[in-house]
């Protein structure tokens, strides 16, 4: 998770709702540390100080661009095919699972996740979005399965909201590959995302009530499909440091009057070092 | 920081002690310095160790190996674990070489005269990881 000095609050909220810089799952973390379909998925907890840069979409910065330096942590338990990872690569904030089945290549888990909150009146310390009403994290239930060929991993996804916030549908497919350059790692990531029209319409909708109260005109969310892809490396720096860097970029509209900028695609540049316990 | 009276009467014993561990420190330095370049049969690599990211990875490392001995003669560098000799020299008592080490596992390398099963030095390129991988168990259903 990346909790940025300057006041990105909303952006970073709402980002990782969206999946823009993030995925549906650790298959990120997967093909960063080059680990096999044989390896026990390990217990982690890492922190460490990153910096990036990017261009996209923004609720908040009229110019849709952004540069901060952020504190990250993120971790992982397992337990008997139970697991529980946080603020992990993941477009939620903590993802509770249970790996059911594996069969051959492919591995099946269920899992529920707990996205972070939209818009609410503490995080709006501007108040850009007074008189809108609270939006808060939604809950999607699901399954994943994923399958390891060779250096490339595949995973398919579809989850449900059951807090009855959004009650959106989401589903995705990713695609993911590594290759080891002496100590350097480096991956490649694509995913398609679908989102049922309730996402957006949850999150970044504007009722008639509210247009009412507000300058924002009324806005009715629509289905989505995203595309999120990203390049990066991983190099260990001793046995606790880890060196990251990755490029990620992106495709998929924002309408929704609640942005400042919206743009049909994003770029970001983002390192960090971390240490890991 | 304020100094009291009591203070300022302890400071020349607080400077005496201070002296004597800056003296005992300096000896034990030097003398541990004069006993390392006495020592004449030595084989030194650096780095020492070489991290990966992933236990079971490669690890790469550029490394250089110096060696010293106390009389001239025919001397080999060998990897202990493939049985591999790396370079020989001919009538010399010192010598340096340079690898692109590469392995798995954490790798012994000696010095021998030639054609000598006896090791005059050793030394080991230590292999380390970030994160642990160990085999996941087989199974299929796990649910009910």
């Amino acid at each position: 998770m990346y909790i940025d000095i300057k006041t990105l609050s909303l952006v970073a909220l709402l980002t990782i709702v969206f999946s823009s810089f993030a995925y549906s799952s650790d298959i990120a973390r997967t093909l960063r540390t080059n680990a096999s379909q044989e390896s026990e998925p390990e217990n982690f907890f890492e922190i460490g100080l990153g910096a990036g840069v990017w261009v996209g979409s923004s609720l908040t910065d009229e110019d849709g661009k952004g540069v901060g330096i952020s504190l990250n942590a993120s971790g992982s338990y397992n337990w008997n095919g139970f697991f529980i990872d946080f603020f992990g690569e993941t477009s939620e904030e903590v993802v509770v699972g249970y790996n059911a089945y594996e069969h051959n290549n492919w591995s099946f888990d269920v899992v529920l996740g707990g996205t972070g909150n939209g818009i609410t009146q503490d995080n709006d310390k501007e108040g850009l979005f007074e008189g809108l009403n609270k939006r808060e994290g939604s809950m999607p239930l699901g399954v994943r399965a994923t399958g390891n060929y060779g250096e490339n991993i595949i995973q398919l996804s579809l989850k449900q909201d059951i807090s009855g916030r959004s009650q959106a549908t989401i589903a995705s497919a990713l695609i993911g590959r590594n290759w080891q350059y002496r100590n350097w790692n480096f991956h490649g990531l694509a995913e398609l995302n679908f989102a049922t029209a309730k996402l957006e319409d949850y999150f970044f909708g504007v009722s008639e009530e509210e247009a009412n109260r507000t300058n924002f005109s009324a806005y009715e969310g629509k289905a989505s499909v995203k595309f999120n892809s990203s390049i990066g490396v991983t190099y260990p720096i001793s046995e606790h440091w880890i060196y990251r860097a990755t490029v990620s970029a992106g495709l998929g509209s924002n309408n929704s009057p609640l942005f400042a900028k919206s743009r049909n695609f994003y770029i970001g540049i983002s390192t960090s070092i971390s240490y890991v316990f | 920081m304020i100094l009291t009276k009591k203070h300022k009467q302890r400071m020349p014993t607080l400077l005496c002690y201070f002296s004597l561990l800056l003296v005992v420190f300096t000896w034990a330095t030097y003398s541990r310095s004069a006993e390392f370049n006495q020592n004449s049969n030595e084989l030194l690599v650096t780095p020492e160790r070489c991290v990966a990211l992933r236990q079971g990875q490669t690890c790469y490392q550029e490394v250089v190996f110096s060696w010293r001995q106390s009389q001239k003669g025919n001397y080999c560098l060998i990897n202990l674990l493939t049985k591999h000799i790396l370079k020989c020299w001919q009538n010399t008592e010192q010598g340096t070489f340079n690898l692109d080490f590469q392995s798995t596992q954490s790798t012994d390398f000696v010095l021998r005269a030639e054609k000598q099963e006896i090791d005059l030095s050793k030394t080991q390129i230590t292999v380390s990881w970030v994160f642990k991988s160990s085999k996941r168990p087989k199974s299929s259903w796990k649910l009910f």
